[in-house]
């Protein structure tokens, strides 16, 4: 079976954008399943079904849920790669002799659970994932920029992390909601072209900035990017 | 456990300087302190250390709730508690700088009930935005959540309004990201 695995970030974008209901028609054309696990679970439901602020957000992922259109994995086998990878990726990089602990076990439990379920992709909006997995070198000059101290790498922790990870890819809410509108699916949203000149690159560009704004990891280069390829 | 030398020296220079800021008042005073709170998220990143998140986020606060009394706060007030925190860390006493500490937050969260909700939502505030900090300098959006103890929902709404996403180059171009997608739903 197909399956994208999806972090807390894209659910918490498309949510606050009221774009959620698009996954129950991507997955209809993805044609596998949408997962979320048990830790990304707490985080987007568990924690705010407990609060007032982004309560009723919980929710509408909860019915989602409930549909069937976002099924929750868990495993021991997912739990246990999570545990190994969180310890090799949080001892990646340090500063001095202390290791950064950049990431957590819920990121961990994405990643680990696209390996068991030889998932298609992960779908992740946060930005440190990504760039551990794409560009990791890129990583060491973040920090010696933020930290004001210079960091360093375990490059032998990063090899054993790239090759549990080889082959895994990754996309953002912005890569689905630009493939939605690619199939039509917010072709409702399109106005009159007596309302605006280009309506098509308003709404793609009104989409990708609404993710952004909502957390989404997409530069504003890319964006322009986009809309040039789909505002036509 | 002792705190870590580093930690205790940021902190114990923060507080000094805002001892000092609170020795005269001036125009300046309140961009003063609000600078003086991300002197130490680095230690919070790095060591991941609640103290310096406490001490950032109560200066944080109490420099926007400067700004928002003016003249009407007592500085004399906060002064000697500030003293006593630093005193107590310097003397490694930790259980007597976070008593302090805690007696430091119930002092702005009750300096007047007009303000009262006013202080919990800068409180609120400064987490959210300490947690967007620290993720700035390098740590995942879920890991600055945890360690501010703010929402993901919270963090990314104010994450996606800063340049963070900017600042980063990526590994793959858009084309070939949305190739990829696209090859998803064929």
């Amino acid at each position: 079976m197909k399956a994208l695995v999806f972090d807390s970030g894209p659910i918490i974008s498309l949510t606050l954008n009221g774009l959620l209901w698009m996954l129950r028609l991507l997955k209809q054309r993805f044609k596998g399943d949408f997962c979320i696990t048990k830790a990304v679970y707490g985080e987007i439901i568990s924690y705010p079904l407990h609060t007032k602020k982004f309560k009723l957000e919980a929710f509408q992922v909860l019915h989602l849920i409930n549909e069937g259109v976002l099924k929750v994995v868990d495993s021991p086998a997912i739990a246990q790669r999570a545990s190994s990878l969180m310890e090799t990726a949080n001892h990646t990089y340090s500063v001095g002799d202390h290791p950064l602990a950049m990431f957590h076990y819920a990121e961990m439990t994405v990643l680990a659970a696209c390996v068991e379920l030889k998932a298609e992709a992960a779908v992740v909006d946060e930005k440190m994932t990504r760039i551990v997995l794409e560009n990791p070198g890129r990583i060491i000059r973040v920090l010696a920029k933020r930290m004001h101290h210079k960091p360093s790498m375990d490059g032998a922790r990063l090899e054993a992390l790239q090759a549990e990870l080889r082959g895994l890819r990754i996309i953002r809410s912005s890569e689905l909601a630009t493939i939605a509108y690619e199939l039509g699916m917010l072709r409702h949203y399109i106005p009159d072209p007596s309302v605006m000149p280009q309506p098509k690159a308003e709404l793609i560009d009104a989409i990708l900035w609404g993710l952004k704004l909502n957390g989404c990891a997409i530069s504003e280069k890319e964006i322009k990017q986009v809309v040039k390829i789909e505002g036509k | 456990m002792n705190m870590l030398p580093e930690v205790k020296a940021d902190i114990l220079a923060v507080l000094d300087k805002l001892i000092a800021i609170l020795q005269a008042k001036d125009d300046k005073d309140a961009l003063e302190v609000r600078e003086l709170s991300s002197h130490v998220i680095h230690d919070a990143t790095l060591f991941e250390e609640k103290d310096a998140i406490s001490v950032a986020v109560f200066v944080y606060g109490f420099s926007k709730i400067m700004q928002r009394m003016g003249q009407d706060i007592d500085y004399r007030e906060f002064s000697a508690p500030l003293s006593a925190a630093a005193k107590d860390l310097e003397a490694d006493d930790l259980e007597g700088f976070r008593d302090t500490m805690r007696k430091l937050f119930r002092m702005v969260s009750s300096r007047d009930e007009k303000i009262n909700l006013y202080v919990s939502d800068v409180l609120r505030h400064a987490r959210i935005k300490h947690g967007s900090n620290v993720c700035e300098h390098g740590m995942s959006c879920a890991k600055s959540a945890q360690l501010l103890d703010v929402s993901q929902w919270e963090l990314m709404q104010y994450i996606g309004k800063t340049t963070h996403s900017e600042q980063m180059g990526d590994g793959h171009d858009i084309r070939s990201r949305l190739q990829f997608a696209r090859g998803l739903f064929s």
